[in-house]
């Protein structure tokens, strides 16, 4: 049967009359709509009068509306077209989500802030390469969150913590001036590996839950030696063993934990070589130990 | 219908709008609801049933996926899905066209929705030029009437030039 319906079309095939889509009835342009999202018929209405009539349909809409929005309860009875309720609430989810996405960016600001300050009272460089955080808090499934904040980067062996953008209002009082304290980086250090970290608990005694941890207060003295280096552009910290441990600690509580591999890349692994030879050198400006390198990494 | 279920090997002869004639089993002519009415009123098999609406070479295909389906309705619903999505494979916007035609035509459920939704993919996500390209569809707008029809739906145009 099939052989000889195929033998019909190969017969016939080489004169098929040219159909096209204006030829389509009305019912079947609207079926074929129907398909489609909702934005792509709004503008099927630029391509002919004729469907801009057709994508105006308002049983479409109807349809469409109902697909997308499950609903009339948020229309409160309004008398309107169907396009028009669809636009409408189409617009305002549109102003709806980055006002929850800006209120989210805050709550996680707050964040940083109190770790900030914890970082700051610890003089702690975290062993994060630069874009780690980032990725990870980018890669957040629950909210979407990007969070610009810029992780510690390595400048002239020295670690370097920016402010984000959006905290250029806050006050700055995490400059802090590193005053000699010895790095006892361990042999696997060297090899760029990952010092053995154990999650432990934070300082606090509780895993740090985002949107309800207690912002730590900043002793004086920290933001007396922050002012004193107030003109330098970037922030400067050594630390220890320890006090790593702890903002390790922290950070797997905020985000999923990376694999020691992704932790320390290039530029922490050579932070650590050379303050294993003794002491960072910072807080003398830019011109500090190893000025005739040049920076790995610029903002 | 009962009628049609006892006379399985019973076949009717349709036609062409272009005079060919094809001889189909009944069971496979009725996945079509048009013919499935037509014989269930007062059309004898015996009649040749006319289409002058559809082209041969478009019935060949329409009888071609009825018989798929009709010998297939009791095998697994995956199998007919890879025949579908195959059967319209690189298929012509004027075949896909006149498919949907005939489908709509002789009432094949079946066979409408997936070739209304194969135009539909074919043209989701282009931006309004374009549709018009692939549609064969002459711009009838002013440049000032496209322009404040545009502004009606600017809502819609995020991420399309």
């Amino acid at each position: 049967m099939l052989g000889i319906l195929n033998s019909w079309y190969n017969k016939i095939a080489g004169s098929p009359p040219p159909t096209s889509f204006t030829c389509l009835p009305n019912d079947l342009i609207l079926k074929i709509m129907a398909s489609l999202p909702s934005n792509d018929v709004a503008r099927m209405a630029c391509v002919c009068s004729r469907l801009r009539c057709l994508a105006s349909d308002d049983d479409l809409w109807k349809h469409m509306f109902l697909e997308r929005f499950g609903n009339t309860e948020r229309l409160h009875g309004e008398e309107l077209h169907w396009k028009e309720k669809f636009t409408k609430c189409w617009k305002e989810d549109l102003d709806w989500k980055p006002k929850v996405r800006d209120r989210m960016l805050e709550d996680l600001s707050k964040e940083n802030i109190m770790l900030r300050k914890l970082l700051a009272e610890k003089s702690v460089p975290p062993l994060s390469p630069r874009g780690a955080w980032k990725d990870k808090v980018g890669d957040s499934s629950a909210g979407q969150v990007n969070l610009e904040f810029i992780p510690p980067q390595v400048i002239n062996d020295r670690i370097v913590i920016s402010p984000p953008a959006d905290l250029e209002d806050q006050p700055k009082p995490v400059l802090v001036e590193e005053v000699g304290t010895s790095i006892q980086a361990g042999p696997g250090s060297l090899g760029g590996t990952k010092p053995a970290v154990a999650v432990s608990p934070t300082r606090e005694g509780s895993p740090m839950v985002l949107g309800s941890s207690p912002v730590l207060p900043m002793s004086v003295p920290t933001i007396l030696r922050a002012k004193a280096v107030a003109r330098s552009p970037s922030r400067i910290r050594s630390c220890d063993d320890a006090t790593i441990e702890k903002v390790e600690a922290l950070t797997s509580n905020i985000f999923s934990p990376l694999s020691a591999k992704e932790t320390v890349t290039g530029g922490c692994s050579d932070t650590i070589a050379s303050s294993s030879a003794g002491v960072i050198e910072a807080g003398k400006g830019n011109k500090g130990r190893g000025g005739g390198r040049k920076p790995k990494l610029l903002q | 219908m009962a009628s049609s279920i006892e006379n399985n090997n019973e076949k009717l002869t349709l036609k062409s709008s272009d005079g060919e004639e094809f001889l189909v089993e009944k069971h496979v002519a009725l996945q079509s609801t048009l013919l499935q009415n037509m014989l269930d009123s007062d059309c004898s098999s015996a009649d040749v049933i006319p289409l002058p609406k559809i082209d041969a070479r478009t019935l060949a295909l329409v009888l071609g996926y009825c018989k798929k389906h009709a010998d297939a309705s009791s095998s697994k619903q995956g199998e007919l899905n890879s025949f579908d999505s195959e059967f319209l494979k690189d298929m012509d916007m004027g075949a896909l066209f006149n498919l949907v035609l005939a489908a709509n035509f002789m009432e094949i459920k079946g066979l409408l929705d997936i070739a209304a939704q194969k135009i539909a993919d074919t043209i989701k996500d282009k931006p309004h030029q374009e549709v018009r390209e692939i549609f064969h569809v002459e711009n009838d707008y002013t440049p000032e009437e496209e322009a404040a029809v545009r502004e009606e739906n600017r809502w819609a145009f995020e991420g399309f030039p």
